[in-house]
């Protein structure tokens, strides 16, 4: 019996240990970014702001277009996480359940996208966006993200396992398909829209490499992009770095604390992260 | 086969599934499709981004091979996953099976394992870049305490590279942490009770049980994290920007450079297809060498 008491204080200093190094860069976060140039380079440095300021906060908003980014990110991951999922449910519902010649191949040309790795469509998707007249456009970053093949196929699983019975007294009720989409299928769905819904968010909202690409004015860059040029313009100010990290990472700690389930179950299903 | 939707004509049902379907398959034909011809088409010319491309034969394929960089961001990518991926799958599943019980401590633990799995790569690489500081950052502080003398982490071409990977294997743990607690919970209970009653320790149990039926999860968790890693851009990118030097340059940044700053898109879009035919070798490998060492618990 002591051994094994011994062995779950072991375990436990080690989860402790562990999820301290997980932890601690984001402490830090929070700290530097109420210090000031000076106090932030300090060492040892502090675990806790000697004399907290929000300077840095202001100057995010007021020298910076940190206003603007935000909104810019706000109306793509809006678009992504709507738009997601109702295409994805619309189609995922099509394939799951409505009859067209040869669905299997089409739904193999699908599934097969997957395999692509992201960074062999970035020059050519690009070139499509310029001959789409989307360059410098949120339209463009949109757009490009807007179909999500695991969607499609979370979808097509989760009605492909729901009782068809409801559907088919719908359609005996005179409801034509997409009647009986949005009134049965669709609210029967809740669940998953909310978990999917969490993953197109996070997704959406960390989104990087794509706008950096399509999106070359201030005005019209998302958090994610608008935040990297703060190292070049701020490269000794850690505080304001700080500051803006804070900023875009709230959102998605907030979500985390408040879905931790869903977003636990649904990330383990996905292979969303990268 | 789940059944068709009864009571509506298989002429309308369709129209139907065309009307449905159509925004995502015209999505999937100009963000996939049209993107992967011009891929296929572009490697195979000198697109410069702006006057017409002309057609060059193999010339990407054969300038990649004899191109210095090319080769340094080869082998940079290949020892960054080396590095990451081993250590990435010991350390996620080391945690998950401490993290594996129903308690509340355990609970709280996750939140903080998880952070760094929604948190932006921006924000993660700005922390990051603090930690490094040669001069006040946590890193060298804590290492100080026990006499270490500082290190240039990221300033210095000897471990630029380590660096990038050390914040490589704390970023990814974070999502295959779950993973591996998603598959922990399908191993049954029954399998361990049976072992406590035929009077094996907890390490018999760890290595007879656990280790045997999680392996197609350690299986997927090197598969994806090998694709993950070789296509590493995002720290480089933010951290080094390649640099000292060569010394962090990554086949992804190699061909974002290409692309992007030099605008020599045909070059890049060659380089891509080599890096898919490296991922899909390994990737080949890893199912065929799966069968010595995977259990699929039937």
């Amino acid at each position: 019996m002591r051994k094994r008491s011994l062995w779950k204080i072991l375990k436990y200093a080690f989860l402790s240990f562990a999820a301290l190094l997980f932890f601690l860069p984001y402490w830090f976060m929070v700290v530097i970014s109420f210090e000031t140039p000076q106090e932030a380079s300090a060492i040892p440095p502090h675990w806790l702001p000697p004399s907290p300021t929000l300077r840095n906060y202001v100057r995010l908003f007021t020298q910076l277009k940190f206003g603007t980014y935000i909104l810019n990110s706000v109306i793509v991951t809006v678009s992504l996480v709507v738009g997601q999922i109702f295409l994805c449910s619309l189609c995922g519902y099509a394939f799951a359940r409505l009859y067209f010649p040869g669905k299997s191949v089409l739904f193999f040309a699908l599934l097969a996208v997957l395999m692509i790795p992201g960074v062999m469509l970035l020059i050519p998707r690009y070139i499509v966006l310029r001959q789409l007249g989307l360059t410098n456009t949120l339209t463009g970053v949109i757009f490009f993200q807007l179909l999500s093949v695991f969607g499609i196929f979370l979808y097509r699983q989760q009605i492909m396992s729901m009782p068809i019975e409801f559907e088919e007294a719908a359609v005996c009720d005179g409801a034509n398909v997409i009647q009986v989409f949005y009134r049965v299928v669709f609210p029967l769905l809740r669940a998953v829209h909310t978990s999917f819904g969490l993953l197109v968010f996070v997704y959406g909202w960390n989104l990087f490499l794509w706008p950096l690409i399509v999106l070359s004015s201030p005005k019209k860059y998302t958090l994610p992009v608008g935040l990297a040029q703060l190292q070049g313009r701020y490269f000794f100010d850690f505080g304001m770095m700080m500051a803006g990290a804070v900023v875009a990472t709230i959102p998605v700690i907030v979500l985390l604390v408040l879905f931790q389930k869903q977003i636990i179950k649904s990330m383990a299903y996905s292979g969303l992260k990268q | 086969m789940s059944r068709l939707l009864g009571g509506v004509p298989k002429k309308k049902q369709i129209s139907w599934f065309l009307i449905l379907s159509s925004l995502s398959l015209i999505l999937l034909i100009v963000t996939f499709y049209i993107p992967i011809l011009y891929a296929i088409w572009f490697a195979f010319t000198d697109y410069d981004a702006l006057s017409r491309p002309r057609f060059v034969g193999l010339f990407n394929f054969q300038k990649a091979f004899t191109d210095k960089v090319f080769w340094i961001s080869f082998r940079n990518t290949l020892v960054y996953t080396l590095m990451v991926v081993p250590l990435t799958t010991v350390i996620s599943f080391l945690i998950a099976l401490a993290l594996n019980e129903n308690s509340a401590f355990s609970r709280i633990m996750r939140l903080f394992y998880l952070l760094p799995l929604v948190t932006s790569s921006v924000a993660i690489a700005f922390a990051w870049r603090w930690i490094y500081n040669p001069s006040y950052g946590i890193l060298n502080t804590i290492l100080g305490l026990f006499g270490v003398q500082p290190i240039r982490w990221l300033v210095s071409p000897n471990t630029a590279l380590v660096s990038i990977a050390i914040l490589g294997i704390w970023s990814s743990t974070s999502y295959y942490i779950l993973i591996y607690l998603a598959g922990l919970q399908n191993i049954p209970e029954e399998l361990y009770e049976a072992a406590r009653i035929d009077g094996a320790s907890g390490w018999q149990q760890l290595i007879h049980i656990t280790v045997p039926l999680i392996s197609p999860t350690t299986f997927f968790v090197i598969v994806t994290c090998f694709i993950s890693a070789l296509q590493v851009f995002d720290p480089v990118f933010l951290l080094t920007n390649g640099g000292p030097g060569y010394s962090t340059y990554t086949v992804t940044f190699y061909i974002y450079q290409n692309g992007f700053v030099w605008f020599r898109m045909g070059y890049g879009m060659a380089i891509s297809w080599i890096l898919l035919g490296l991922v899909m070798i390994i990737t080949a490998v890893q199912f065929i060498a799966q069968k010595r060492w995977v259990h699929y618990y039937a």
